[in-house]
């Protein structure tokens, strides 16, 4: 009877231990950083947002045509960090009615929205940073559960991966999104989307000065988001003549021209 | 490995008790018995002769509760934008969830749409949903209802304000999701517990298929029929493949349809096969509502197909369209009669 009570205890506590020693383990062999977005134009690196309907155009596409920005919105998604040494880390991406990971919507307007928190990182030498703009089928056939923070086209199922709009006096109105009215008369709205035949997610690898990340270093990475890239590369936006995107193959134009819309600005412990 | 070994010296039965106990005392999120009953009490079960669902259980398993919040959900105008038209508006459970009344869907403040309201059944096992197939998963299915200007014209964030603001639904997503929080994602969800239990599988066809019924001769001559003429787009279980083909209504296009999804051209005038269960209830048909009978149908098949550069293959022979004599007519039509679950739409499990 003894032996009997004493195995129970000892089954119980090597259960219990089992269950809780987790968070122990993770505090001291796991550490987190922060990936910060900085949305800029040119060198320009804040107070990009203007009011619907203003008049005041601070920035100049490399065509010459004077812009302002209404609304700067976009999702990160497929996380990995990586390190010299071979340290791998993948952020994990589910969805589920009432839990979402992996999945972050950056909105220029929330300034808490452009920092993503990575937790629970094996802890070593990062240098490297790959993501996703826009979510691929993974995530689209999942179905709901990814933020609907007006990131999705309802009538061609699939998340919106970038919003940019705002007003240029060259732009014939007309055009439409979030802060945009079709009676804006110098309106202009892109939503870069398309996961299926048209891919319109574009996947970014950085590299940065390497960082240490254990449970006493928590390293920060500053990336810039150039918005004016949207508008010149590849395929250079005239206001006068495409002020509205809002399909898949449309949207391919402009993707042509975000090779380079992500940049390291520098990162640090 | 250590606890394996430990476990030898005591009995199962005592085991047992102490793993339960350890793990209620150290963790909050096992489920009562009762709980677990009830979910097996009311579940989506596949039909036997039916494919694999494609609908997503493993993030949205269907519950009683969850189901009756869903039902709440699609007979309620609240998620229009003027309190007017609900789900059911459109979609009628007496003639398998079709649009009895209307050749085009009609909206908030009256609004015509531009295509017929399709039924909606079986929908667990789609894998696009629309005329067009812009919809690629159940959970969407009620963003394009609600969001599109000629059907319900409301934003989701809105309808998810409404829902907050009313006495009852609070309550009824604290016992469908365990919180009288109303989000976007639990009221999708709560929708498509509704509508992946549409299962539509009990027609005299069906019981002929598992050996539990008889056809007529007549319905026998027209599967016959069926299988030769109209199989090849309308296959399966489903009674459909599932693609998008266009039949030759137009040599010119007013709707796009897949076109305006995929944006190419080799997609223009195409519309989803729809499936032919319960066809006899769905009048009028085709996308766009213009046929109000299922002989107007097969006449257009047998003599009103017309050219245009995406007709279908199979209709593109010499003579276009499908060779049908009168007799095949009236065959086929005896065999679309037993597609009609009668079962289905008097189930009061549907019931507004």
């Amino acid at each position: 009877m003894y032996r009997t009570i004493r195995n129970i205890l000892y089954v119980s506590a090597i259960i219990i231990i089992g269950a809780c020693s987790n968070n122990d383990e993770l505090i001291s062999t796991h550490g987190s950083i922060e990936l910060k977005f900085d949305n800029i134009v040119g060198s320009q690196s804040s107070g990009i947002i203007e009011q619907p309907l203003s008049q005041n155009y601070p920035f100049q596409t490399a065509m010459g045509q004077a812009y302002n920005l209404t609304l700067v919105k976009y999702i990160i998604s497929e996380i990995v960090l990586e390190g010299p040494n071979g340290v791998y880390y993948v952020d994990s991406m589910n969805v589920s009615t009432d839990f979402l990971s992996g999945y972050y919507l950056i909105n220029e307007s929330e300034p808490d929205s452009r920092n993503i928190i990575l937790q629970n990182i094996p802890a070593g030498t990062y240098n490297k940073v790959t993501f996703t703009m826009g979510v691929n089928e993974e995530g689209v056939t999942q179905g709901t559960g990814i933020f609907l923070d007006g990131m999705f086209w309802t009538w061609n199922s699939g998340y919106i991966a970038l919003k940019v709009e705002g007003q240029s006096p060259h732009s014939n109105g007309d055009s439409f999104g979030d802060t945009i009215e079709e009676s804006n008369p110098f309106g202009f709205g892109y939503h870069i989307g398309g996961w299926g035949s048209i891919n319109n997610n574009q996947t970014y690898t950085l590299e940065f000065d390497a960082v240490e990340i254990n449970h006493t270093k928590y390293p920060a990475v500053h990336i810039l988001m150039d918005v004016g890239s949207v508008f010149d590369g590849q395929n250079p936006v005239d206001f006068s003549i495409i002020n509205s995107v809002h399909s898949p193959r449309t949207g391919r134009l402009i993707t042509k021209n975000l090779d380079d819309l992500f940049s390291i600005d520098h990162a640090h412990q | 490995m250590t606890y394996l070994v430990l476990t030898m010296r005591i009995n199962k039965t005592q085991l047992m008790t102490v793993l339960a106990s350890c793990f209620l005392w150290s963790c909050n999120d096992s489920q009562s018995p009762e709980a677990v009953d009830i979910k097996q009490e009311f579940a989506f079960v596949k039909p036997e002769h039916f494919p694999e669902p494609t609908y997503t259980f493993s993030n949205n398993e269907v519950t009683k509760d969850g189901f009756n919040l869903g039902k709440a959900l699609f007979f309620d105008p609240i998620l229009s934008k003027d309190g007017l038209v609900a789900c059911s508006s459109c979609h009628d459970q007496s003639v398998a969830f079709a649009d009895p009344q209307h050749r085009l869907s009609l909206g908030v403040d009256d609004r015509v749409g531009i295509r017929n309201a399709p039924q909606m059944t079986n929908l667990a096992f789609m894998n696009n949903f629309f005329w067009d197939g812009g919809v690629i998963h159940v959970d969407f299915i009620p963003l394009n209802a609600i969001e599109n200007p000629l059907e319900m014209d409301e934003k989701t964030a809105k309808a998810i304000e409404k829902l907050r603001n009313t006495d009852s639904y609070p309550a009824l997503f604290e016992k469908a999701f365990g919180t009288d929080s109303i989000s976007t994602p639990r009221m999708l969800h709560a929708l498509s517990q509704f509508m992946v239990m549409l299962i539509s599988a009990d027609s005299p066809y069906d019981r002929y298929r598992l050996n539990k019924g008889e056809l007529t001769s007549l319905q026998l001559k027209g599967l016959e029929v069926f299988e030769e003429k109209c199989a090849t787009c309308h296959s399966g279980e489903l009674f459909t493949d599932q693609s998008f083909r266009n039949n030759g209504l137009d040599s010119q296009f007013d709707d796009l349809g897949r076109g305006i999804i995929t944006e190419v051209e080799s997609d223009f005038g195409k519309f989803r096969v729809p499936s032919l269960r319960n066809v006899m209830l769905t009048k009028p048909y085709m996308h766009d509502g213009r046929f109000s009978s299922i002989e107007e149908v097969l006449d257009h098949y047998n003599e009103g197909v017309v050219y245009s550069e995406t007709l279908d293959a199979s209709l593109n022979s010499e003579k276009l369209g499908i060779p049908l004599t009168e007799d095949q007519k009236v065959e086929i039509i005896a065999f679309l009669e037993a597609l009609t679950d009668a079962n289905f739409i008097s189930n009061p499990t549907f019931f507004k």
